[in-house]
């Protein structure tokens, strides 16, 4: 019932200061949401966090991220109780936002209806698992501060960014490892990486063509695209990260916006490697070389400069001169 | 993904260009915004499939080619 309310309430309006409050109440009235009264860290090696009548331990594998903004990401271990008395080891990823901010709402918000939405999905060979990071918790830490704990989909040695994906299986084919074991050849192989490539266009279809949740990830990199493979059935799965810049695109409001913002890696380079039309073509064609555009421009520009205001006159003398002697 | 669809096929970008180039202007046509989506999104995966459909025909060629030699001939077509 949760859901199908968020699903109906996915109008956003432009106001900022409503954005921050509406995301605040969709927030808290997900299932996997908890408020944090305290959070620990104890030595180098555990984080332990305190919900007043609970406590949750990690065990904390290291700072992944800190950078300008201040959010930091932990690697963090737990183990999870499966029942009578069997425990697994579970890797996760835990995110905390130092700065109330619109970005990080929307990026809890977005990997958790995003997540929902898989879900429920009746799942192809093309995409054979859930395309994105399971949210375990998220909530609010002080009044500042917010935290997401997800899944860890880096968790096995195999498991890699799209771009050392590539650069791994290149060098596996130049140096021509005979000696590799059977494992990285199945996961270079062609099958696997057109399986890759096939699995990513059809979360892109699925994200944009259902009718429940239409969204636009407006992030989609090679850093961001995540490879894990599944060594028991010898197949690749593709799954997104950084939902931060992800965009409902609801037609039934008629609102149009910028599908991407332009400062993105992914739109940055996607330009570098798009932008065949104008400005390359000037750019490779009339940049340092002499032609006929080139020579008119320059004749056109100096013509309204005063020190050939000569030139002009004579040009016109003589085209007068013809016209007379006609 | 285009450019690194070049990277992954840099032996073999010869072959292939034209249906590269084909799916770079696909992917240029790409709006979620516009109504035609569904039919770009079709087309493009069709691309991609005859992409590796014929990089598979080129590397069987190239096994039936080093069958007679080494089999480092084959090792160094496969991708």
């Amino acid at each position: 019932m949760a859901e199908k309310n968020l699903y109906n309430n996915l109008n956003f309006t432009q106001d900022d200061k409503v954005i921050l409050t509406s995301y605040e109440r969709r927030l808290k009235l997900l299932e996997n949401y908890k408020a944090i009264e305290n959070v620990t860290f104890v030595g180098d090696h555990k984080i332990i966090i305190d919900d007043g009548e609970n406590k949750i331990g990690f065990n904390n594998q290291g700072l992944i991220a800190g950078g300008k903004s201040g959010d930091q990401v932990f690697n963090v271990n737990t183990f999870s109780d499966i029942g009578e008395n069997d425990y697994k080891l579970e890797k996760m990823i835990l995110k905390i936002y130092r700065k109330k901010n619109k970005k990080h709402f929307r990026e809890i918000y977005n990997q958790i209806m995003f997540h929902s939405y898989f879900s429920n999905y009746d799942f192809t060979p093309n995409i054979p698992s859930i395309p994105c990071p399971k949210v375990y918790l998220q909530g609010k830490l002080s009044d500042n501060e917010y935290y997401l704990l997800m899944e860890n989909v880096r968790d096995n040695i195999y498991s890699c960014e799209l771009e050392q994906f590539i650069i791994k299986t290149n060098i596996n084919k130049i140096y021509n490892y005979s000696d590799s074991n059977d494992c990285i050849k199945n996961i270079s192989s062609i099958e696997n990486i057109e399986n890759i490539f096939l699995q990513l266009i059809d979360i892109i279809w699925f994200m944009i063509i259902s009718p429940q949740i239409v969204y636009n990830h407006c992030d989609i990199h090679p850093n961001n695209v995540i490879i894990t493979f599944d060594k028991y059935n010898d197949e690749c799965q593709v799954k997104l990260i950084d939902f931060g810049e992800a965009r409902s695109l609801i037609k039934k409001t008629n609102k149009t916006f910028k599908a991407c913002d332009k400062g993105r890696y992914a739109s940055m380079s996607m330009n570098k490697v798009f932008s065949t039309k104008i400005n390359n073509f000037f750019k490779k064609k009339f940049q340092g070389k002499k032609s006929v555009f080139s020579i008119l421009l320059r004749e056109l520009t100096s013509l309204f400069r005063k020190d050939n205001v000569s030139r002009f006159k004579v040009f016109l003398y003589e085209s007068l001169f013809v016209f007379i002697v006609k | 993904m285009n450019l690194y669809l070049y990277l992954l096929l840099s032996e073999k970008i010869n072959d292939v260009s034209d249906l590269v180039k084909q799916l770079k202007s696909l992917i240029n046509k790409l709006n979620p915004l516009k109504d035609n989506i569904i039919e770009i999104l079709n087309k493009i995966r069709m691309k991609i499939q005859e992409i590796f459909s014929q990089i598979k025909s080129i590397r069987v060629v190239n096994f039936d080619k080093g069958s007679s030699g080494s089999y480092s001939e084959y090792e160094s077509a496969d991708v």
